[in-house]
């Protein structure tokens, strides 16, 4: 990234404001919202630019051209991306076609937020824009889109805003999905599947490269359920109406919630194996509650968590990576860990007086996890 | 090793049937500790041959004879096995006065490995273990 620019240059900072971007970097499907973004940009201009020249059949020659968004910086302290224009006709004083969409992108998103009256001179035609912008977003994940000349301090695009402004013109709109479920069936000719999701069969198409994930789990289906991150699309309820791709299928994830299944195991009695197998001890479960709000804060996969004949709680994670992740916490609160994968085995170990938020930090930090989207 | 044990099975495609206890599998997901050996069996983990029995005949002798719980039966093969460099021998078990003969027995061979080592067996076996699911479920 180049240093940051004149203020003067840049067209629009957006500020990407959720966990996924706390460590200040920009995930590539983000960089990726930035190129929808100026295609919106592009196509409201031309609206714009049409509107004003009535008599034109279309826009100049190089208008597109002219537009020249650039990823200039990521702002240190923020994924704030700032998207500059190269000029050739230099800074106007006045604002030209694309200046105006720009802000008039940004009262429809304000107007919508802060309720008011929704522009009038948008067209209802391009509003389909604001279905792909924004679309790999989690719905925790918000856009502050922030004009250097303004005063203000920018507009933001939540999940919430977004789905109003689609659902101004259409019944459903896409957004991220990130569901467990059970699938129950799969056609490989054309790369469809139906999966149970919360009681509710859901249609779903998938990538070539998912087929044997979806075959495994459907083999599977009346023993395990599946995880799964993709884009779907809702209803003005925000109800799935059906998954358009997928981006992860995870049958081996884990499913249930962590305090949940700790609940469970208390309930462990001694003698539970076969006459044999402890408690599960007060030092394993504080030690367990420590694994789990680092797993919380770093938004990292849960585990399935399972008791130990000792009065232990041993943790396990299978990724689709063929990442194998055993965390052992025995009944003295001290910590094994050991990562198998196709590169090789790692293994660490804490003694119980070595555990603390910072260690169980560093050792998780240390497992190549899939990145959560 | 200091159970004595019968002959080394060599057949590759064969399955080692092993039960699961119900706080093993969270999910349907089989847990590592099912395939690691206890304490008490010197090492040695107890498996049913697949050629000898099948996964609900294997299930009920446990269950119904033997008394103890299972939620159902997962295999690895002696191939797999020996991927993990792991050995497995026939071991059957004779009649006593209140339970019945279990010829199918065998055990999988886990006595020379350390605490650590063992778990990476485990993980490895449970591996092979979910991928083919279970075979048997009450």
């Amino acid at each position: 990234m180049s240093s940051p620019r004149d203020p003067a240059d840049i067209f629009v900072t957006s500020i990407f404001e959720g966990r996924r971007f706390d460590n200040h970097t920009l995930p590539l499907d983000a960089v990726g919202e930035l190129s929808t973004y100026a295609r919106f940009i592009l196509d409201v201009a031309k609206h714009l630019y049409m509107r004003e020249n009535p008599s034109r059949q279309r826009v100049p020659k190089g208008f597109a051209e002219s537009l020249n968004l650039s990823l200039a910086n990521i702002s240190r302290g923020s994924a704030a991306a700032e998207l500059c224009r190269t000029r050739t006709d230099g800074n106007l004083p006045f604002p030209d076609h694309f200046d105006q969409a720009r802000d008039l992108i940004n009262r429809c998103i304000d107007s919508i937020a802060t309720g008011q009256e929704f522009p009038d001179d948008f067209p209802a035609s391009l509003l389909y824009h604001f279905d792909r912008f924004g679309r790999t977003l989690a719905p925790e994940e918000d856009i502050v889109l922030v004009v250097p000349s303004d005063r203000c301090t920018g507009v933001r695009y939540t999940h919430e805003v977004r789905k109003r402004l689609v659902l101004k013109t259409v019944s459903n709109y896409h957004s991220k999905i990130r569901a467990t479920g059970t699938v129950v069936e799969a056609d490989v000719l054309r790369n469809s599947f139906q999966v149970q999701i919360e009681g509710n069969i859901i249609r779903g198409t998938f990538q070539p490269e998912f087929k044997n994930d979806i075959l495994l789990a459907l083999q599977q289906h009346d023993t395990t359920d599946v995880s799964l991150i993709g884009e779907a699309l809702y209803d003005s309820q925000d109800r799935i109406v059906q998954i358009v791709s997928l981006q992860e299928i995870a049958p081996f994830s884990s499913l249930r919630p962590f305090d949940l299944r700790i609940q469970e195991l208390k309930q462990f009695l001694p003698g539970w194996l076969e006459g044999q197998g402890n408690a599960v001890s007060p030092n394993a479960l504080f030690v367990a509650d420590i694994f789990r709000s680092v797993l919380e804060e770093k938004d990292l996969p849960l585990p399935f968590v399972y008791p130990t004949p000792e009065g232990g709680i041993q943790m396990e994670w299978s990724t689709s990576s063929s990442l194998e992740v055993t965390l052992t916490i025995g009944e003295t609160g001290d910590v094994f860990l050991i990562c198998c994968s196709p590169h090789g085995e790692d293994v660490q170990e804490l003694e119980p007086d070595q555990v603390s938020v910072e260690s169980a930090t560093r050792l998780l930090s240390d497992i190549e996890f899939p990145r959560q989207q | 090793m200091s159970k004595e044990l019968g002959d080394r099975l060599e057949d590759g495609p064969e399955q080692l049937l092993r039960q699961v206890h119900p706080a093993f599998i969270q999910s349907g997901r089989i847990s590592s500790q099912a395939f690691e050996a206890p304490k008490s069996h010197d090492g040695c983990l107890s498996v049913s041959r697949g050629s000898m029995t099948s996964p609900s005949a294997a299930y009920n002798l446990y269950t119904a004879h033997f008394g103890r719980q299972s939620s159902g039966v997962c295999a690895v093969t002696v191939e797999e096995a020996s991927t993990a460099d792991l050995s497995a021998y026939s071991d059957p078990v004779a009649a006593t006065s209140d339970k019945p003969a279990d010829p199918a027995h065998a055990v999988i061979d886990l006595s020379s490995f350390s605490k650590s080592q063992m778990k990476k067996k485990a993980s490895k076996l449970a591996s092979f273990a979910r991928n083919r699911g279970l075979l048997f479920a009450p």
